[in-house]
This record gives C-alpha cells, sequence and structure tokens, in this order.
C-alpha cells in the first residue's frame, strides 16, 4: 500500500517521518499543503493509500491572522474527509480535537476527568470576572477556541475582593493586534489586564479553571503524553517557571523517569489516556496533555492534540513514535 | 532529620468549606501531632481570602501539644496554589513564647505579617519569603534577641509587593540586629541587589559568616565586581550563593574561579527589552 504523508516539505515531522519510513524500506510519497490546496490536486491521489495528515506550518505570529489561516486549514481538512484511503488520524477526527470547547465536552460527557471548564459564553472581561465570583473560582485559563500549544493562552487570578489582577501570557498587543511571542509575560495592572482580555476574549475563547499542578524541585510540570495504538508510545515533562508549560515555549522538557512516579500514577494516567483517545472515531494516536493535580496527583486532561506526535526527544533518540507509525501504516 | 508532616487543603477542599479553623483542629486531633518534630502548613483554603491568624493563634494556645515541634513552616504553597502577594500571613508576637523549643521558622507571604517582639533563645534559622518585606517586618528583626540565630534569609523583594524601605533599611538591619552566631546571611530576591552586595561588605557580619547568599535577585557585574574584589578579603566566606542573576559570562567565570570559595552561579537571566527600556526583575516578585 501506498505510504503518503501530508504536510510541509523540509520540516522535522517530514524528514524523521521519512527516516523512519526508511528503516523499513517504505516509500514514502510527501504532498505539501500548497499542492494540496491547489485546484487542480485530485483527491484520486490518495486513493486505496494509507495517509499521515501533518499539521500546515502557520507561518504567522499575529492571532487575528492565525484565525484565518484556521479557517483556511479547516476547508482543506473538510476536502480530505472525502478521500477513499486510510488515514492515520482522520481528518475530522483531527479538527475535532483542535475544537478545545467540543473536545473537553465531549471528554466531560464521557466521565473522562478533565480540567474544569466554564460553559457559559463570555464575550469580555466583565462577563468573565462576573463567573469567577459566581462560581468562587478566582484562577483560571483563558484559551483561544482552536489554536494549539501556547498561542493566547493567558492565565488570570483576580483576588476575590481586593481587586488585584495577575495575568501572565504569552502574548503581546502590538500595534492594536495580538501578537504572540516566545517569552512568557506577566501584567499586574488592571486597565493593561482589562484591554488584553478583552481583545483576547473577542476571539472564540474557552475558559478553564486553573488547577494547581503537581511541581519538581521548585517548578511545576504537566505532561505530554504520546499515546498511539492503545498504548502510551512517549511522555514529555514540561517544566515551568510560570503556570503555561508548552514544549515551543522553551520550557525545560524532563524524562518522567526523573519525577519518580510510581506505578499507580502512571497506569492512571494510561487509564485516562486510553479512555480519552478512544472515545474520538477516526483517531489512533493522540498529543495528550495531562495535569497531575498538586497534592493529590490526579491525571486530568487538558487538552488533546491530533497531531501532537512531533517529541524532539523521541526523533533524536529512537524515532520509535514515527517508526511505530509507519509499522501500522504499512499494515493496513 | 525533622520528623515532619504537611497540612495542606486543595481547591477541592476549600470548595468543600475548609479553612484554617478546620485545619487547626485537624493537626490537633492528628494522632501523629506527639511524634511530630515539624510541621509544615500549606494551603488553608482561602489563603487569599482569611489569614492563618487562627492556626497561630491555636498553636499559642495548646502550646503543650506543640512542645516537640522544632520547625514550622506556615504558607507552603506555590504560584500554582496561590501568589505569594495573595498570601494572607498572621500576628506571631506569642508565638515566640509559647513555642521556646523551636529552632526553626520560614513564613512564606508577608501581607499582614507581624512579627512583634522576637525574643528567643534557641531559634537558629529564620527565613521569610515573600514578593516584598515591609519595613517594619525588618525593624523586628533588626530589634530582635536572637543568640542562637545561624541562618536568616530574607527576600527582599520589590515595592509593588510591600518592600517600602530602600538600601538604609538593609544598612540598618545589618548594622543594628547583633546575631553573634549567624553563619549564613541570605539578602536575597532584590532589586537593589547591586547595592545589598556593597552594603554587605561594610557589615559586622562579613567577617564571621560562612554562607552569603544573594541569589535570586538583580545582581549585575558592578555587584560581582564588587564581590570579585572584596571576597578575597573574608577566607571564611566559603559558600557564594548567586543563583538567579544578570552576571555577564566572563563576570561568571572570574566568580567562579575565585579560590577558597564554592560558587552557585546557576540559572543565569537576561534583561527585558520593551520600548528602548531595559528591565531586570528578582525572581520573586508577586
Amino acid at each position: 500500500m501506498k505510504l503518503i504523508l501530508i504536510g510541509e516539505e523540509n520540516s522535522k515531522r517530514t524528514d524523521f517521518f521519512k527516516k523512519a519510513a526508511e528503516n523499513f524500506h517504505v516509500p514514502v510519497e510527501v504532498i505539501g499543503w500548497d499542492v494540496l490546496q491547489q485546484e487542480g490536486f485530485s483527491l484520486r491521489n490518495l486513493q486505496q493509500a494509507a495517509v499521515k495528515i501533518d499539521p500546515p506550518s502557520f507561518q504567522t505570529i499575529r492571532l487575528s491572522h492565525m484565525q484565518s489561516l484556521l479557517e483556511i486549514y479547516k476547508k482543506a481538512l473538510q476536502k480530505l474527509t472525502q478521500a477513499d484511503c486510510h488515514f492515520l488520524n482522520s481528518p475530522e477526527a483531527i479538527w475535532r480535537l483542535l475544537d478545545k470547547k467540543g473536545t473537553k465536552g465531549h471528554l466531560h460527557k464521557m466521565h473522562i476527568p478533565v480540567t474544569q471548564m466554564f460553559e457559559d459564553e463570555i464575550g469580555d472581561s466583565e462577563q468573565l470576572l462576573g463567573q469567577m465570583h459566581s462560581r468562587h473560582c478566582y484562577s483560571v485559563f483563558v484559551k483561544p477556541r482552536y489554536f494549539s500549544g501556547a498561542a493566547g493562552v493567558a492565565a488570570f487570578r483576580a483576588h476575590p475582593f481586593r481587586g488585584d489582577m495577575v495575568l501572565y501570557t504569552s502574548c503581546r498587543i502590538e500595534n492594536g493586534d495580538l501578537v504572540n511571542t516566545k517569552k512568557l509575560f506577566k501584567m499586574t495592572n488592571r486597565d493593561e489586564i482589562v484591554t488584553f482580555l478583552n481583545r483576547l476574549l473577542a476571539l472564540d475563547c474557552v475558559i478553564e479553571r486553573w488547577h494547581p499542578k503537581a511541581g519538581y524541585k521548585g517548578k511545576s510540570y504537566d505532561l505530554r503524553v504520546v499515546f498511539q495504538f492503545g498504548h502510551i508510545a512517549h511522555i514529555v515533562v514540561r517544566q515551568s517557571n510560570g503556570p503555561i508549560t508548552n514544549l515551543h515555549l522553551n520550557n525545560q522538557a524532563l524524562e518522567v523517569k526523573e519525577l519518580g512516579l510510581d506505578s499507580r500514577c502512571i497506569q492512571g494516567i494510561e487509564e485516562v489516556c486510553f479512555q480519552a483517545v478512544s472515545s474520538f472515531s477516526g483517531l489512533h494516536m493522540a498529543g495528550v496533555d495531562i495535569l497531575l493535580e498538586k497534592e493529590t496527583m490526579r491525571p486530568m486532561v487538558i487538552e488533546m492534540n491530533g497531531q501532537g506526535d512531533l517529541i524532539y526527544q523521541d526523533i533524536y533518540d529512537k524515532n520509535n513514535i514515527y517508526r511505530e507509525q509507519v509499522e501500522k501504516l504499512c499494515r493496513i | 532529620m525533622y520528623k515532619s508532616k504537611l497540612f495542606h487543603y486543595t481547591y477541592d477542599d476549600y470548595d468543600n468549606g475548609k479553612n484554617a479553623e478546620t485545619m487547626l483542629e485537624e493537626i490537633l486531633s492528628d494522632p501523629e501531632l506527639p511524634e511530630l518534630d515539624e510541621i509544615v502548613i500549606g494551603n488553608w483554603g482561602d489563603a487569599w481570602e482569611d489569614s492563618c491568624q487562627k492556626l497561630i493563634d491555636g498553636i499559642v494556645e495548646n502550646k503543650e501539644k506543640f512542645s516537640r515541634i522544632k520547625s514550622l513552616y506556615v504558607g507552603d504553597m506555590d504560584f500554582e496554589s496561590c501568589e505569594v502577594s495573595w498570601i494572607i500571613q498572621a500576628d506571631y508576637s506569642k508565638l515566640w513564647g509559647a513555642m521556646p523549643q523551636l529552632e526553626k521558622i520560614v513564613i512564606k507571604g508577608s501581607s499582614d505579617l507581624t512579627l512583634g517582639t522576637v525574643e528567643h533563645e534557641n531559634l537558629k534559622h529564620l527565613e521569610i519569603i515573600c514578593g516584598g518585606l515591609p519595613t517594619d517586618v525588618f525593624a523586628a528583626i533588626q530589634n530582635a534577641k536572637l543568640p542562637s540565630l545561624q541562618t536568616l534569609l530574607l527576600y527582599i523583594g520589590i515595592d509593588d509587593y510591600g518592600f517600602d524601605g530602600d538600601i538604609s533599611t538593609i544598612k540598618d538591619l545589618l548594622a543594628k540586629s547583633d546575631f553573634p552566631n549567624l553563619t549564613y546571611l541570605g539578602l536575597t530576591d532584590s532589586e537593589i541587589q547591586d547595592d545589598v552586595a556593597e552594603v554587605v561588605f561594610g557589615s559586622k557580619y562579613i567577617s564571621q559568616i560562612t554562607t552569603l547568599d544573594l541569589s535570586m535577585g538583580t545582581l549585575t557585574d558592578k555587584g560581582g565586581q564588587v564581590l570579585l574584589e572584596k571576597l578575597p578579603e573574608y577566607p571564611n566566606i566559603k559558600a557564594l550563593n548567586l543563583e538567579y542573576h544578570f552576571l555577564s559570562e566572563s563576570m561568571m567565570e572570574k566568580l567562579e574561579d575565585l579560590s577558597g570559595v564554592e560558587v552557585n552561579v546557576d540559572d543565569q537571566q537576561e534583561a527585558d527589552e520593551y520600548d528602548g527600556e531595559v528591565y531586570y526583575y528578582p525572581m520573586l516578585t508577586e
């Protein structure tokens, strides 16, 4: 069976997927997103092939631009749903997981432990503060509904009666636009925070309770678990001095064994990931972000990513994640 | 090694009505209490809404039950649980007399913190972790009678979060306090860390301490040069902690090359530049 990778030429994802395929002497045809989006591209090129869809590279730091690129991406994924082929992860599943609100709502409905999400629509800072007060929840995360990674994420706290506010984010307002950076900023000025929140909440956002995360050597951490074909393929510990941990924010990544988690805890993580991934049809692999609650060490799903499998510690080591994907795709 | 126990509430506990009062009851009724040497108090549920005064008062009122406790940490919580500047602390005035056996105390948070008159024969370790230490707390330490004190570790912090003094506050503390057994001096987490480095070398403690801790602040090459020039005059100093600093690579190397002293220059920072301005931040500024 023909093996096709839809993605970007000359990217780490493509290079290391090809290397994995070389191990099995399997040729990989790479179809770039630019080619796929050309009018003349026929889905017959994918017929009966085994296909992996990698994400396009969004060459922008402006959140508003990112949002319009996502629309284009959504259309491309929709087009792929018509293809007669075997996907590693179906385009529908990939898009479903990009929607944080839909994903969390689904997991919650399936009784899979997730970080708590506010159900109500919240469009500005006033509504947000009102909701925080009525729920007695004074620490939250504000996240754009469809972006992955740390893009546009803000950790926000408002003191219940003193009125102090603290907001941590990797975003800045530049020339009236929200711009993503790779550095974490902290704001404490109320006016500055309100302006920022109003701008952020104008994008479609989800609000989640800020659950205290477990810590290791004075830093908090969460886990990126690559779960595929029914088992954990890799766990990366994402450490941070601040509340936002993300692989792309230059945070320190550790090996999970350094944490000394007991087997019960690891088993709990595996169980939650298994339930989460198998609850979505068309999904064989996902990057599952897991929070271990401080003190109780209970695992909860923060979010899922149907393309969250690029783990530097793995590709530069044995490249096991991509090798297993190639192996399984070849057997279809 | 102390036999220690942590008492801490999660957010769900707080949601279910747990607070300082219920935590005190749980500590008092804990069957392990008679064997403990150390109590660590984490978040008492609503650390940002209500102080830990009930816990401190409860220890004082039940002092015989705590007569074995040699070490006490009040407020062991990180920013995931509560901003340090939001932790509402307490008045410790009566604690000193109620716990004469105490050897070590760590207090996190400086909002509403009062030390009162500090007189204690046995206290060896006093540590206050905060984003800004108020001058009245500095004054209480300056006037304290702590003949056994070996370790003094203070987070100076910044004015936005409670440090309402200046370099003269530090100078006064060093000049007017009397800690004859002090061996570890930590004046950390300051946005005037270069000045602090300078002032320390003019103090009486510099010839008696074995560890100098100037970590977590905005130490630049200016302060580094002071250390480089003056440290060799004090062979009594065996350890210099500068972790989290703004020193240049070359200054780091020079300091590490100093003989007879273990120098920690981990966690080098870069200044922030925004709108043409350069900003240096201490580690804990919230």
